[in-house]
């Protein structure tokens, strides 16, 4: 950046040499000639950031990455950070002293340098953690409930998270510690140095709120079981996530609101996690149900090491009406049973592989009903679809139609009538009697996309020799220079 | 004691001459319930196959809604468990009826042709034979569908016996569609048949052309529990949307003969 190649990172011995973020990669080379120098890699650390606050959402679920940290233009610190709101999860670790221990811990076994610091703010607890005087030994910092200003006011300005061209006034002026200008009025401040350095003051001190976003959004549908010991087998997980789903329903019987997605979130030993994802057609809070759609996904997770910590999630809810009858008199019981195994097909064969008819106004005979997915169709309440029966029915339609109409060599005495003779699969069938023609002409009307066939077709119903019922067409126009074309479309009864 | 022999009726109603009516019911309850396992079960529903003879021929006096039957064959076996289904679905209305296939072959016209309402159909496409085993296996243990077909080639027999089991407890009705041959039938069905098309009726109008008439079918019991095999040649009529059993002798030509005389 600026035009020249600038040091992000520098390990501990060589920022003994002198080398730190923000020097030109010349500087750098002159100060120690045989540097070690790997290119920048922004997306790997941003990716890598993002994994370790997601394992760091076992202390609490308000986990995000500091957007301040890192590299950024104008504020080249080389550090990056997450943050972690632990109001109230403190407890649950032994302490504060003991959770940072424990966070620390894990982060350095996973190869990282560390520091942690709690603090009543997040932007106390940001210059703490960078700025603040570590004791020798120890990687983490607690300033006391309420001290925090107390704490701050021995650090460098540079702890505000101000950029450079405000430390670099603010050290013009000669307010290099936080303590120089803490107390001073805030109105000549902002006119001289502009508003950040009061904002991030404020927000220092906890005058002024800061919102952190964690990584999602904060949920209230969720439930948690830690072991004393990793469990590593697939039936121990089964009944966790039995208990697991008690308590979850168990919470949603006092709302109306069922859940329409799930996710079973399985933190490993080695602080990386395992999921399993379910959704449901229609809002559910039968616990049986639930494990019944989640039986097929656990055999796919891995569980590494062992599992400590097990939370479900509900990612989706939706109001859930009580069970009424409709006006028909068709028991609801019948719908829900039915929505039930929908999903449990769908969870397995995929919600597309799991269809109703719906019927399509064209000519076509393979367009004229397709697949939709059941699960859909389910969730939103429809009129039944009319299929043409009666006096607008065409001319009768095959039990199976193939996808792709199969070319047949075929043996016409007029090149206009039907078939006597068709050879398939190696057989020869005589045809015996014939019924048709039967025009389809491609559907002009449909200008946008290319109608599915470009050439009109004569349908005929055919039988052979055996009594076999099948459906052929000719392709085509009559044309006297080219053999006509023909195809076998369906079987009928 | 008077004599009085010549006074009294002797029929069967009567408890000194016959047995016991409700004696009678309880025995046939017990060796019903002997056949299933334990499984108690009172009056079976049945569903009409179309044609009375056929009816006759099976000893629940039609296809009974709690078991798993089998129909191989081509493409009339398809239409036959179709109308089959379709009457089924008049018995439970509203409830939705479960098919699997691999394929995606079906066409919604030609099932409304026989009966079967394609609005009911829920369709599940699996990869393999195994996966539509389970899906059929997941619908039967749900009691409210109306009935669950499966098209598939080849079925172990484990599957076949865990099918009829779970056809039986949850009271509906299991049919499994397989091809013709080269495949081993399941044991497990209490009914097995076997359908393959046959010439249709000839067509009396004279037209240019030798149309194609009524469809007709050959329809084989292949294997009933207390039933004999029988086979039977029957006509499917579109109007009544039932079977009418024709007799074997049949006046149709067997060459192919007037499409010629056109075409000179």
């Amino acid at each position: 950046m600026h035009g020249a190649l600038r040091v992000v990172a520098a390990n501990a011995p060589a920022q003994t040499v002198g080398i730190g973020p923000g020097m030109t990669l010349a500087d750098a080379n002159a100060l120690f000639p045989g540097l070690v120098v790997e290119p920048y890699d922004a997306r790997g650390e941003a990716k890598t950031l993002q994994e370790l606050s997601l394992a760091c959402s076992r202390y609490t679920p308000w986990a995000a990455v500091d957007p301040d940290g890192g590299s950024r233009a104008g504020h080249v610190d080389g550090s990056t950070g997450i943050w972690l709101d632990v109001t109230g999860c403190d407890h649950l670790f032994g302490g504060e002293q003991a959770m940072l221990d424990d966070l620390i811990g894990r982060v350095s076994r996973a190869g990282y340098h560390a520091r942690a610091a709690v603090a009543d703010t997040p932007g106390a607890a940001w210059a703490l953690a960078r700025y603040g005087a570590f004791e020798r030994g120890h990687n983490s910092l607690i300033a006391p409930v309420g001290k925090h200003r107390v704490a701050l006011v021995p650090l460098s300005a540079a702890a505000l998270r101000l950029d450079n061209t405000a430390l670099a006034h603010l050290d013009h002026v000669g307010l290099r510690r936080i303590g120089d200008f803490v107390d001073m009025p805030r109105a000549p401040l902002t006119s001289r140095f502009g508003e950040t350095v009061v904002t991030r003051l404020d927000q220092a001190l906890g005058f002024l709120e800061e919102p952190i976003s964690p990584n999602r959004t904060s949920i209230r549908y969720h439930s948690r079981l830690a072991f004393a010991e990793p469990i590593g087998r697939i039936e121990d997980v089964a009944l966790v996530l039995e208990k697991l789903l008690e308590t979850l329903c168990a919470r949603f019987k006092d709302t109306n609101l069922g859940a329409r997605g799930l996710e079973l979130i399985l933190y490993r030993v080695d602080n990386t996690l395992a999921k399993a994802v379910i959704g449901t057609s229609r809002p559910s809070r039968d616990p049986l149900h639930l494990a019944r759609l989640f039986q097929d996904k656990l055999d796919g997770l891995y569980l590494g090491f062992g599992v400590e910590v097990a939370a479900l999630v509900a990612t989706a809810t939706a109001p859930q009406d009580a069970t009424q009858p409709d006006l028909n008199g068709q028991n609801a019981d019948i719908r829900e049973d039915a929505a039930q195994l929908v999903d449990r097909l769908s969870g397995r064969f995929g919600v597309r592989n799991v269809a109703r008819l719906k019927p399509v106004s064209t000519h076509i005979p393979e367009r004229a009903g397709y697949e939709v997915s059941a699960a859909k169709a389910l969730a939103t309440k429809q009129k039944p679809d009319v299929w043409r029966e009666g006096k607008t029915r065409p001319q009768p339609r095959p039990l199976q139609l193939l996808a792709q109409p199969i070319p047949i060599d075929v043996m016409a005495p007029v090149p206009d009538g039907p078939p006597v003779m068709f050879r398939w699969r190696k057989r020869q069938h005589r045809i015996a009697g014939a019924t048709g023609p039967e025009r389809i002409a491609p559907e002009w009307w449909r200008l946008e996309g290319q109608p599915l066939t470009k050439e009109v077709r004569d349908y005929y119903r055919v039988e052979d020799q055996d009594g076999r019922r099948f459906w052929v067409y000719r392709e085509g126009l009559y044309r006297p220079d080219k053999p006509p074309a023909w195809y076998l479309h369906g079987f009928f009864a | 004691m008077q004599s009085t022999c010549a006074q009294e009726d002797i029929s069967p109603e009567s408890g000194d001459f016959g047995p016991d009516p409700a004696l009678l019911d309880g025995l046939r309850r017990q060796i019903r319930a002997i056949e299933r396992n334990g499984v108690e079960t009172e009056e079976e529903e049945t569903v009409s196959l179309g044609a009375a003879e056929i009816d006759d021929a099976l000893p629940w006096q039609g296809l009974p809604t709690t078991g798993l039957h089998e129909v191989a064959g081509d493409a009339s076996a398809l239409g036959f468990c179709a109308a089959l289904l379709g009457r089924l679905a008049e018995t439970r209305p509203g409830a939705p009826i479960l098919w699997c296939q691999k394929g995606y072959d079906l066409c919604a016209q030609g099932l409304l042709d026989f009966g079967l309402d394609p609005n009911l159909l829920i369709i599940a496409h699996g990869r393999n034979d195994t996966d539509t085993l389970w899906a059929m296996e997941e619908g039967l243990r749900c009691s409210s569908l109306a009935a669950v077909v499966g098209r598939t080639y080849a079925v172990p027999p484990v599957a076949g016996r865990r099918l009829q089991l779970a056809a039986e407890t949850h009271k509906t009705a299991g049919f499994l569609l397989r091809p013709q041959e080269k495949y081993a039938p399941t044991s497990a069905a209490l009914s097995r048949w076997h359908v393959v098309a046959a010439p249709s009726s000839p067509i009396t109008i004279p037209t240019e052309l030798p149309g194609i008439g009524a469809p007709q079918w050959h329809v084989a019991l292949q294997r009933c529990r207390l039933a004999k095999p029988q086979s039977w040649q029957v006509e499917w009529c579109d109007e009544t949307r039932d079977l009418a059993v024709v007799a074997d002798l049949r006046n149709r030509p067997v060459e192919a003969a007037p499409l010629q005389a056109i075409a000179s």
